[in-house]
């Protein structure tokens, strides 16, 4: 049976860019603020079970805005390997919160033109 | 069995030349060790036991960095006294529990005021203050565990657990993502609580200007730190999976089950996630004014918890008047006080009266109802009802059925007593008491018939052999067990002893949040069947084969083995004594640091390493 890698690296970017966007919408209070920080919670965890033991950057990430850094961790999560469900148990809930923040700040930046 | 421990107490205060310590907080520590010894030898300890949240307080001022050793009068024998009454408890089983828990917080609580007034650094001194607060509110404003009390607890365990890599930005930036989790959480309901006109309107303004501006603190944190090369930063990975753990406790989503008043409270009661701990942690110089005044008004909500009012901040509406479910069953004091129905609300072993069984089976049934019913095409039994009350009446109906297995639990104890696996045996038969309180009918029999189906259910429960992880076995491949007896007791008149109660409770509780854990495909069927459905049908409502239904029955029953397998300790913080070790050599190092032998030393009083 072929081991699924753990995609250690790109787990450090996710965690980043969800705690980059954290720290964008600290001055949010809504539901959309726990979603984003669930998803930050589940990243945290699994950057901290699976530890990069090189330097991660995610280059421009400062300039990024909330959407941007949900779109990009998104992005990312979509190219793990979906039987890491048995490695990473938070993955499906991961990729569901991911979609669902998107689809609601997209929205949110939509209407605010 | 105190008066000693009280003397010496007396003596602390007033002894105008009392025998020094060079390192009152090895002192402390030890000290703490004694009172958690006493703890756990009152029964199992939870996380979020006030004990417990001392033992983890002290460790986090104990690992505060450069605080330099503290003279200050000895704590020898105070200590020596906590071993006596140790002692003493460990000779006398008859002892009363309850009575001594109280005593030993009081202790407690004076003993780390004691401390905390002494020490001069401001860090430790804020652990202190979050052992102090934790025993003050047991004391003056006793709580039920709650599921976010739970969560606080291992984050106030995480928060001591960095403190020796502290500086680390990757830490830094762990902690106050948290905590902004852990804000958002108690923003969002404080403001609906004051839009309820559930807590004081100044109150609230007062603690979300402060969250408010706390969060721009750890913003602030946040945008200073650089990412890059985090992720390759050398922390201990323990430390940081602590961390992660906690985070992610806190972000999840929370218990339904839970009533948001309680939530709120577990919140107010832990200093919002320990603020003034999670300030002095990050460094933010800005957000050391507002978390000091979240502090102050976390600390005036511990000495007015009634300033919180008892309702519901969910949507969740009131049940309909004319179902009084509780009305006639003998409750206890916590099912005032709007705690979830993850608990019997009655002392377990209870013996009820008909109305009691008869209103609780009514309860059940309106709650089953509920949660299957059609809004569009009621069942009569919820005609006139609200379908926005339903989520209550389930809650209800979950909470009957709880203390319908509260009142009979002492019987699955009987059962098990002196039997191999036990814990395994019990967790099956808590299924099957369970089973039994969804099944039983008051109709058919009287409602006082409750007792005598419960033991025979699981008397036949035992005959059929579902101690093997609800396997039948079959009856000519095993003897027949001897019949348990009672010693001659009647079932329902057999009053446990308070470590039984509080074992019977954490076992109710475990029970019903295994179930409640599992994934709705397992908990479905698991739910059907223990409320006396067949296989068939089941697997008809529920769109699979019978083999399917009776797999996922029989994996759900593995599940909940093997939730509460793992819940036997209960215990994630780890143990105290573990902790201590390594600060007495702090204090030893320190001390042959800052003390050279030409001091003299060796003459104090009381210095006794």
């Amino acid at each position: 049976m072929t081991e699924v890698q753990i995609p250690i690296e790109s787990i450090a970017k996710v965690d980043l860019l969800l705690g980059q966007a954290t720290m964008l919408t600290a001055d949010r209070w809504d539901d959309l603020a726990a979603m984003i920080h669930e998803a930050m919670g589940i990243s945290l965890l699994m950057a901290a079970t699976h530890p990069s033991s090189r330097p991660v950057d995610v280059p421009g990430l400062t300039r990024l805005t909330a959407l941007e850094c949900v779109q990009n961790a998104s992005r990312e999560v979509h190219t793990w390997d979906l039987a890491l469900a048995a490695d990473l148990p938070d993955l499906g809930r991961l990729r569901v919160l991911l979609a669902d923040v998107r689809r609601e700040l997209d929205s949110t930046v939509g209407r605010r033109g | 069995m105190w008066e000693v421990v009280r003397r010496e107490l007396a003596r602390l205060e007033w002894d105008v030349g009392p025998p020094l310590t060079l390192d009152l907080m090895a002192d402390w520590t030890q000290t703490v060790s004694s009172l958690v010894t006493i703890r756990r030898a009152l029964g199992p300890i939870s996380t979020a036991d006030p004990l417990a949240l001392l033992a983890t307080a002290t460790t986090g001022a104990a690992r505060t960095a450069d605080v330099k050793p503290i003279l200050a009068p000895s704590l020898d024998a105070v200590r020596a006294a906590l071993a006596d009454v140790g002692q003493d408890m460990a000779s006398r089983p008859d002892f009363d529990r309850q009575r001594d828990a109280a005593t030993l917080n009081h202790v407690a609580y004076e003993l780390v005021h004691w401390v905390r007034v002494r020490t001069p650094d401001d860090r430790a001194k804020a652990w202190l203050l979050a052992g102090e607060a934790a025993l003050d509110g047991a004391i003056h404003a006793p709580t039920s565990r709650s599921a976010a009390g739970v969560g606080l607890a291992a984050w106030q365990d995480a928060l001591a657990a960095v403190q020796p890599v502290q500086n680390a930005p990757i830490v830094r930036r762990s902690v106050a993502l948290g905590h902004l989790a852990i804000l958002r959480d108690t923003h969002a309901l404080v403001d609906t609580a004051a839009k309820a006109g559930a807590l004081p309107g100044p109150y609230a303004d007062e603690l979300l200007g402060n969250i408010r501006e706390l969060a721009r603190a750890h913003q602030t944190t946040l945008s200073q730190i650089d990412s890059r090369g985090l992720g390759a930063t050398r922390v201990d990975q323990a430390v940081m999976l602590q961390v992660g753990t906690a985070v992610r406790r806190i972000t999840g989503r929370p218990d339904l089950t839970e009533p948001s008043h309680v939530r709120l409270d577990a919140l107010l009661r832990s200093g919002l996630g320990q603020a003034v701990l999670v300030a002095n942690l990050t460094g933010e110089q800005s957000a050391q004014p507002a978390a000091a005044r979240i502090s102050r008004l976390s600390l005036e909500y511990v000495t007015n918890p009634r300033m919180l009012r008892d309702v519901d901040l969910s949507d969740a509406p009131t049940p309909p008047a004319q179902v009084e479910p509780k009305a006639a069953a003998p409750l206890g004091p916590r099912a005032s006080a709007g705690i979830p129905p993850m608990e019997p609300t009655i002392t377990p072993g209870t013996v009820m009266d008909g109305p009691s069984i008869l209103a609780l089976c009514l309860a059940r049934d309106l709650g089953v109802a509920a949660g299957s019913a059609d809004p569009a095409n009621p069942p009569d039994s919820l005609r006139g009802v609200d379908p926005s009350r339903w989520p209550q009446l389930v809650a209800e109906g979950r909470q009957a059925v709880t203390d319908l297995v509260g009142s009979v639990i002492p019987m699955v104890y009987a059962q098990t007593r002196r039997t191999p696996n036990a814990a395994d045996t019990r967790g099956q038969m808590f299924v099957e008491l369970m089973g039994a309180a969804y099944r039983f009918d008051p109709q058919r029999t009287s409602p006082e018939g409750w007792a005598s189906y419960a033991w025979m259910t699981l008397k036949h429960a035992r005959l059929r052999g579902v101690d093997d992880a609800g396997v039948v076995r079959k009856r000519s491949a095993v003897p027949r067990p001897p019949t348990a007896t009672l010693d001659g007791r009647d079932p329902v008149s057999h009053t446990p002893d308070p470590g039984e109660v509080i074992e019977q409770r954490q076992a109710v509780a475990a029970i019903t949040e295994a179930v409640g854990q599992l994934p709705t495909s397992l908990r479905e069927p698991l739910m059907a069947s223990m409320q006396g459905h067949p296989l068939r049908e089941i697997a008809e409502d529920l769109g699979y084969s019978e083999s399917t239904a009776h797999r996922r029955i029989k994996e759900a029953r593995e599940h909940i083995r093997d939730d509460l397998a793992s819940h036997v300790d209960d215990r994630p913080w780890v143990p105290f004594d573990n902790g201590t070790n390594p600060v007495l050599e702090r204090a030893q190092r320190l001390f042959e640091c800052t003390f050279t032998p030409s001091l003299g030393l060796g003459s104090v009083r009381g210095f006794d390493r």
